[in-house]
């Protein structure tokens, strides 16, 4: 049995599950196919909302919620690249498996970090960006309203990391 | 002209629509979605396909209360179990005994017929049968192959066509400097992909430039599964807005199992 915080807490997540437990498992499936690992980083993201319910901001939950299906499931393909059968042999999954294994770009300044920390904000993840304009088509005008930065700073995270792609093997296949 | 310029309906990410259903759009995103309802078909199609996966949506919530106060558990096979409950794993070692036990047999009774498939394969990479875009144009009373970073005037009409390079699924669209996505190929989004592999093939229309300026950029892409039209069309339009740079030369992101080519025609400055 819960507590009267952990009973709030339940009801709350409950609520936010009935409203927005669909879109995010779709969201899920979208980047690891149908099945069973889109369900479990449904869950993930839900729980990690426990986990962080303090520090969240919840006006527009749809928006923080994708970011976080969308990282969340970067971070399995990451772990689980080598293992073939996370996916339907979809032909997106190969570019979702490049964007999850780069490196999170050091183009946060401390400072930045800092102020994001004293303000408990969450820092938008370059990959999340790149997943949002590269592979669901967002423009940089849209990406920044979703995540809070500038256009040009979505613009300039963009820019570090396809420069970054574009140097692991295999990416370069245009050719006239 | 049968080439229609990209409405705003086919751009709308599924976050967007997914907020116009739970009620979370700002008024003018809310305004700008409606309308792009009333007039695409497709799009209220989308619609009414997250409506159906909501209603149909019955995946329970784990106890997540519980689960946070503790360190996340979840029932955890042994390395061994999850060793050979992984299909992918399973199918390659059956595949690897199969290969051991059958491959004298193969390599003895099956030489020549090695030997032809392996010249057949190098006569297909000596002609150098890869997908390709071809772009004409009419000067005077020839038909010019229009090549990559050419100049090219406004207005100018031009023919497109492929070679498909054996692949079986194909779409081609063009980027031009307003950031605007024409599709060419298939002539509507919702029409087959399937490419036509009997050499080189002309599409059915001829198109004319407009007066948008600085460049007009063909890709071309490929894939022996499925193209998702919309996919394709949304990550142009998204390439198009990281800056002309950009747009003029950088790859679309698609995947290994995905090829793109392109050619870029650069636009005659306004008089």
């Amino acid at each position: 049995m819960f507590n009267n915080k952990g009973a709030d807490l339940n009801n709350k997540i409950t609520t936010l599950y009935e409203k927005y437990g669909a879109m995010v498992n779709r969201r899920c499936q979208s980047l690891l196919g149908e099945g069973a690992a889109a369900n479990d980083a449904t869950q993930d993201v839900f729980l990690a909302v426990v986990q962080k319910y303090e520090q969240l901001t919840l006006n527009t939950p749809s928006s923080l919620l994708y970011r976080m299906a969308t990282n969340i499931c970067l971070n399995k393909i990451r772990q689980k690249k080598n293992d073939n059968k996370l996916f339907d042999q979809d032909y997106e999954a190969s570019l979702l498996e490049k964007i999850a294994s780069v490196d999170e770009l050091e183009l946060q300044t401390i400072r930045e970090k800092i102020i994001g920390h004293i303000f408990q904000q969450e820092q938008p993840s370059t990959r999340t960006i790149a997943v949002m304009h590269w592979v669901d088509g967002f423009s940089l005008k849209e990406v920044a309203e979703e995540v809070g930065m500038s256009v040009s700073g979505v613009r300039k995270r963009l820019a570090s990391l396809r420069k970054k792609l574009g140097e692991m093997k295999g990416w370069d296949n245009e050719s006239f | 002209m049968n080439h229609s310029k990209m409405i705003n309906s086919e751009q709308i990410p599924e976050l967007v629509l997914e907020q116009y259903i739970l009620g979370e759009l700002s008024q003018a995103k809310l305004i700008e979605v409606q309308q792009a309802l009333l007039n695409s078909e497709s799009l209220r199609a989308r619609v009414a396909k997250i409506r159906r996966s909501n209603e149909n949506f019955s995946l329970p919530l784990r106890q997540t209360i519980d689960l946070a106060s503790e360190p996340y558990s979840t029932h955890s096979p042994s390395n061994w179990e999850n060793f050979f409950s992984n299909r992918n794993i399973s199918l390659a070692l059956i595949s690897c005994l199969i290969v051991i036990f059958l491959s004298p047999m193969l390599t003895l009774e099956n030489t020549s017929l090695h030997q032809d498939i392996s010249q057949e394969s190098y006569d297909i990479r000596l002609k150098g049968i890869q997908p390709q875009i071809k772009i004409y144009r009419q000067v005077g009373n020839n038909i010019d192959q229009v090549l990559h970073d050419e100049m090219v005037g406004h207005f100018e009409k031009i023919q497109l066509g492929y070679i498909s390079g054996g692949k079986k699924y194909g779409v081609v669209f063009s980027l031009d400097g307003r950031g605007e996505v024409t599709l060419h190929y298939p002539e509507k989004e919702s029409a087959s992909t399937v490419l036509d592999k009997s050499g080189e093939h002309s599409l059915a229309y001829a198109y004319e430039l407009d007066d948008a300026p600085l460049y007009e950029r063909f890709f071309f892409i490929t894939s022996d599964e499925p193209i998702s039209v919309e996919k394709i069309l949304r990550r142009g339009k998204a390439l198009a807005t990281e800056g002309v740079e950009v747009a003029k030369s950088g790859d679309l992101f698609l995947g290994e199992a995905v090829d793109q080519i392109s050619v870029l025609l650069n636009k005659e400055p306004n008089q």
